[in-house]
């Protein structure tokens, strides 16, 4: 008895689907968005060699108090602000000296200085590449950052080295990344 | 010396309560150290699993169960990926090698994994090591297998043997490839990882043996392929269920990261296996750390259960200490002589416990390596064990204080006579 029932409904699905479901296969996925946790930043950290990278990526309100375009001149002010201290990562990220590390270049990158000004949770990048002629110096980076920018409550640390991978979770009061 | 000969007399005299004394605290070691190594062996069990591999790119799912299934055999993945999209990726100009998983079979209990040459190549477990052949050579034809040393060790298949594989991953399959047997060509030495447990033949295989299934389910008798007509099929494989991928820089790991994380073709998961795994450390660590807890509290139970056994034992013994007393031992030594007592019940505790706690290992670790895929060493105990140890024995004898005064005011008090 129940299998007939079952079938009956196995017919019924399978005609829906004939007359016109969502055709699934065809469409390419557009809608897709990355992570986005106000008070917590990522830090990437790669080093290979005598290069090292850090990568950070925070949602703009840690940085600015808030992620919108700026419209007014003060908010523009504020914009312009954060990616000028961003933009020195010596005191933001401080190397031991022993590693003989030097800034080659930075990249800050975000949204609000772009030409959209359609933005709801807007993120602010930014992108060090430093040169360590002695990498074996290179044992710990202590961040700065949380005296920047008091918003960011958290940091989720991730490195890969020459000893692996891992990662680590700064806060206020836990600021020192040790290699 | 004499003391502790004397105490281990007495405690002779006693041997029943002594005994069972002795072995709750035999238990609580044994549980001590066992959650301790059971700790530390899953992490570096899991730990030297995979090395050098830059990037894990399954279905989106989450990274931990991604590394789980695809590296540690266990569980089973969402959703398969395709055969396309990996071909797209590794294109990538960043990537320098990939190795394609495809997991689904199973040949007597054992995994089988699909994948290309590249795996013998490119694949490093522990301090970057790679696989090395005890016998034989990596897979050429369609149907090769290569055998990982455990499979080769529980079934003593040699060289040239030909095995059956079975549809799914379970323990019994009701479905076997029974038309198309693979031919062992080689015999990987041991790794200590899930390498081992594992049988390894092409993907070309994978997709041979599956070539007249429809729709997952079985040919209809008279519909199967013979094994020497699926080789004339293209046997390119539709879908792969994971793949590893190594970078030429580890600097671009995290851009290829973002890159298939965004992959708009197909819902696509790369992670970075070091710290997948360090998530799964700090997940597993509220329950190592109860369970270390409560092992300590059985620790803490053991010892008290000997104060307590040896405190009502006093009363019963106040004639002995009269007779010692007599003969003319001093109150210091009646004190010594308690001390001693539990001093030689936390060490013999302690010797029995390592006992039966390398015992459970020995006989414990094909169960847990069957079951769990880990491997647990037998190794001497480490020194953060030792040092454990030694608070367990400083911790007697904090608690054994309590009855060793008690014994010393008894003297004291009693003398030679005893008022009862």
């Amino acid at each position: 008895m129940t299998r007939q029932r079952n079938l009956t409904y196995l017919f019924i699905i399978l005609g829906l689907m004939a007359v016109g479901g969502p055709s699934y296969g065809k469409e390419v996925i557009h809608r897709q968005y990355g992570p986005h946790v106000h008070g917590v930043a990522q830090l990437n950290i790669a080093q290979e060699g005598e290069t090292l990278v850090l990568e950070l990526q925070s949602p703009a309100i840690n940085i600015l108090g808030f992620e919108h375009y700026p419209t007014t001149s003060k908010q523009r002010e504020l914009v312009a602000n954060a990616i000028a201290i961003l933009q020195t990562a010596p005191p933001l990220f401080e190397l031991p000296s022993a590693a003989a590390c030097q800034l080659q270049k930075a990249d800050v990158d975000t949204p609000l200085i772009g030409r959209s000004r359609k933005l709801v949770h807007a993120d602010i990048k930014a992108r060090y590449q430093f040169q360590c002629h002695s990498v074996n110096s290179l044992n710990s980076i202590n961040v700065n950052l949380f005296r920047k920018f008091p918003s960011i409550k958290a940091i989720n640390v991730q490195m890969l080295t020459d000893k692996g991978q891992s990662m680590t979770r700064l806060t206020a009061h836990r600021t020192i990344i040790d290699f | 010396m004499p003391l502790l000969k004397l105490a281990f007399k007495s405690l002779w005299n006693r041997r029943f309560t002594a005994l069972l004394t002795l072995f709750s605290i035999a238990l609580s070691v044994t549980l001590l150290l066992g959650v301790e190594r059971l700790r530390t062996e899953a992490r570096s069990s899991f730990a030297n699993t995979i090395s050098g591999t830059d990037l894990i790119v399954g279905a989106r799912s989450g990274p931990i169960p991604l590394l789980l299934y695809s590296v540690f055999r266990i569980g089973d993945a969402t959703n398969n990926i395709s055969w396309q999209s990996y071909q797209d990726i590794i294109k990538n100009r960043h990537v320098a090698w990939s190795i394609p998983l495809s997991l689904g079979d199973s040949h007597k209990g054992f995994r089988v994994l699909g994948t290309t040459p590249a795996y013998f190549q490119h694949y490093r477990y522990g301090h970057k090591q790679s696989l090395v052949f005890r016998q034989g050579v990596p897979f050429a034809g369609v149907y090769d297998a290569v055998l990982g040393a455990e499979v080769e060790a529980k079934l003593h298949y040699r060289l040239g043997q030909k095995i059956i594989l079975a549809h799914g991953a379970g323990e019994v399959s009701l479905f076997k490839h029974s038309n198309k047997p693979f031919t062992v060509v080689g015999i990987l030495a041991r790794t200590g990882t899930p390498v081992d447990r594992t049988v390894h033949v092409s993907l070309k295989g994978i997709e041979a043996i599956h070539i007249d299934w429809h729709g997952g389910n079985r040919p209809l008798p008279g519909m199967s392929m013979s094994a020497s007509a699926a080789l004339k099929q293209d046997l390119t494989p539709k879908t792969i269920t994971a793949f590893l991928l190594g970078l030429k820089s580890r600097i671009s790991a995290f851009s290829v990261q973002r890159y298939i994380n965004n992959y708009s073709q197909e819902p696509l998961l790369a992670i970075l296996p070091g710290v997948a795994l360090q998530q799964l450390w700090d997940m597993m660590g509220i329950a190592e750390k109860a369970l270390m807890a409560i092992s300590l509290l059985v620790v803490l139970v053991g010892l008290t259960g000997m104060a307590t056994v040896i405190l009502t034992s006093l009363n019963e013994r106040r004639r002995e200490m009269a007779i010692l007393r007599s003969v003319g031992a001093r109150p210091l030594q009646v004190f010594l002589l308690i001390m001693g007592e539990a001093v030689s019940l936390t060490v013999l505790g302690t010797i029995l416990g390592l006992v039966l706690l390398y015992a459970l290992l020995w006989l414990g670790q094909p169960f847990i390596a069957t079951q769990f895929g880990l491997f647990i060493n037998i190794d001497w105990p480490s020194n953060y064990e030792y040092a454990l140890l030694g608070i367990l024995f400083v911790a007697s004898l904090l608690v054994s204080f309590i009855p060793a005064y008690r014994a010393y005011r008894y003297s004291l008090s009693d003398g030679m006579t005893i008022r009862i």
